[in-house]
């Protein structure tokens, strides 16, 4: 497989993986192949990661979080 | 885990603004992230929270309801400084310099992962482990910055 095909199909997963998690693992593997991606591609994934945040958050809402 | 977002300051300490470095040091605070919310999964997953969330139900018993409040209230924070530098990455402008609140907040949310082996001890082996990989990604990915 060449350094292309690699990078092909890594940005496949990130356009089209299922979770944050492979989603962000995606990313790294780009970085650590020298891809540049955009800067809304890196926005729009710093964002997702902030909803997750937020689903997070609202998991563990209980009277002591938070305070 | 603790060398994870030291070598993230060091990541805005060597940087230059361009779009390259901040997808560098954005993968790194994604994937310091990704470390605790690993962490965070495997707690709930040693207490399994009643519908209250404040009751562990989980047998045999590993973490007290009294340690996962804590470790909630902790965890809570730390999630609300990670948003707060997810939108200065956001908010950065490849071609201006890093903002400095960056640092700032980042040393914030490190207090958390300095702390999180008091938090919930019986996780910490299982966690490091997980957490190793992602030390090793993140130095390479520092090293990288030019």
């Amino acid at each position: 497989m060449t350094n292309e095909q690699l990078i092909a199909i890594i940005k496949f997963a990130l356009a089209n993986g299922a979770s944050l998690t492979g989603r962000i693992k995606a990313f790294a593997d780009l970085v650590h192949h020298g891809h540049a991606l955009t800067n809304d591609e890196i926005n729009a994934l710093e964002l997702e990661a902030q909803a997750d945040d937020d689903r997070r958050i609202a998991a563990r809402n209980t009277d002591e979080a938070g305070q | 885990m603790r060398r994870l977002f030291p070598a993230l300051i060091l990541a805005l300490t060597v940087a230059c603004a361009s779009l390259s470095t901040k997808q560098t040091i954005s993968a790194a605070h994604l994937a310091a992230r990704n470390a605790v919310t690993i962490l965070d999964d495997a707690e709930m997953a040693a207490c399994k929270p009643d519908v209250t969330k404040k009751h562990c139900t989980a047998v045999p018993v590993i973490l007290t309801d009294a340690a996962h409040a804590n470790f909630s209230a902790r965890i809570v924070d730390f999630y609300m400084k990670d948003k707060a530098i997810s939108q200065l990455i956001v908010d950065w402008t490849p071609g201006q310099p890093v903002p400095v609140t960056l640092t700032d907040a980042i040393a914030a949310a490190e207090k958390f992962v300095t702390d999180a082996n008091a938090l919930a001890p019986a996780l910490t082996a299982k966690a490091d482990a997980v957490l190793k990989k992602w030390r090793d990604l993140a130095q390479k990915w520092v090293g990288g910055v030019k």
